[in-house]
């Protein structure tokens, strides 16, 4: 805007020269100089017209930045005379803005940032105690929580556990969790490959499995032909899906596996 | 060489008094800037040349006080030409700066010749 406003000025000034420059040499001609000599004449007479407009410029504006450039100037000087102030200042500022970018980082994930699942404000963790203590929660717990509980329209669980899968006739450790049928419908999340649980098969031990999006990358090469497959030579366990990476869902996860609401510790 | 020697015979205008004799040129009615060159070169007989350079920064900075204002016009030859007219502002500092000047002569007329003045009040 001011740049604006400063080239009409700018124009304003080109021109006002002209004109002072074409009477010049109109006065020149009146007096007997041919047009050649009185343009030269005027011209010299006018002086150098660029440093006319910048002196004249210079009337008008600038003149706060240049007052800005000095007191920069100004200020540098200072600081720079008295270092062991600026360096505490310089301290102060650098652990303030660091202290806050930290904080607000923090704040950024955990408050702002939703979660990449359905309805992000509507999911709750819900944690048992027992003697101040954190615990884990007990299988009838959950089968209370779930029955009963009026202000969910989900109440899932979810179990991590430990598995040794031969693979390739090589033993390998696998880090399942075991989840409960609410668990994936509740966070809106469907298979990228093949397909969730079906309801019935929870009540079922074993037979079937899902892998993690990044057990499958790592094991199989992300091999779209991996449903149907059986995967380890210790259990029988068919592929039925692969999940996609559930972002702040207990993800060491390996696979999948089901937690059977008839099994013993869920009663 | 008559030229030559009125070049000779110029004076350099006194800090602060081109504010003054613009101010005063533009008294007797608008004008442009080199419409007041003309006006101060013919009104001291050509002792006074109003330097270009400092005639436009000095027509500027008084714009940017007040004292003057300033119109784009088309001149009797056609040609467009921005006149300064002289605003209530400037009337009253030409007041001023014309009793300032009155002081400053008196002053140094006084140094110059102590007792010139005394014979002639």
């Amino acid at each position: 805007m001011t740049f604006f406003f400063w080239k009409t000025r700018g124009q304003d000034l080109d021109d006002e020269i002209q004109s002072h420059l074409r009477m010049a040499a109109q006065d020149s001609i009146d007096r007997g100089l041919n047009a050649d000599e009185a343009e030269a004449a005027a011209r010299r007479e006018l002086g150098n017209a660029e440093i006319i407009k910048e002196v004249t410029r210079s009337i008008w504006g600038w003149t706060w930045l240049e007052r800005l450039i000095q007191d920069l100037r100004f200020g540098a000087r200072t600081l720079r005379k008295d270092a062991g102030f600026t360096t505490v200042a310089v301290l102060t500022l650098a652990l303030g803005v660091g202290a806050n970018t930290a904080i607000f980082s923090v704040f950024h994930g955990v408050l702002l940032q939703p979660l990449a699942y359905q309805d992000p404000g509507q999911l709750y963790s819900i944690r048992t105690s027992e003697l101040g203590q954190v615990s884990g929660g007990s299988g009838p717990d959950f089968a209370d929580i779930h029955d009963q509980a009026k202000s969910f329209d989900h109440v899932g669980a979810a179990l991590p556990f430990s598995w040794v899968f031969v693979l390739r006739g090589e033993p390998k450790r696998v880090r399942p969790t075991a989840i409960s049928p609410d668990i994936f419908p509740m966070l809106g999340v469907r298979a990228l490959l093949g397909r969730e649980y079906l309801p019935e098969e929870y009540h079922v031990d074993g037979e079937q499995i899902i892998l993690s999006y990044d057990f499958w990358q790592k094991e199989f090469g992300g091999d779209p032909g991996i449903i149907g497959r059986t995967i380890s030579d210790n259990y029988s366990m068919t592929v039925v899906g692969v999940m996609p990476r559930l972002p702040d869902f207990y993800p060491q996860t390996d696979v999948w596996a089901k937690l059977d609401p008839d099994f013993e510790f869920m009663k | 060489m008559p030229k030559h020697e009125r070049y000779q015979n110029r004076i350099e205008l006194l800090q602060g008094t081109l504010d003054l004799l613009i101010l005063q040129t533009l008294m007797w009615g608008p004008q442009h800037g080199y419409g007041i060159s003309q006006a101060i070169r013919s009104g001291s007989g050509d002792v006074l040349q109003v330097d270009t350079g400092s005639l436009y920064p000095a027509l500027h900075r008084l714009h940017k006080q007040g004292l003057v204002s300033s119109e784009w016009k088309v001149s009797e030859n056609n040609q467009r030409v921005k006149i300064y007219r002289l605003t209530a502002l400037g009337r009253k500092r030409l007041v001023a700066e014309r009793s300032r000047w009155q002081q400053l002569q008196e002053a140094i007329g006084g140094i110059l010749s102590p007792a010139g003045r005394e014979s002639e009040t």
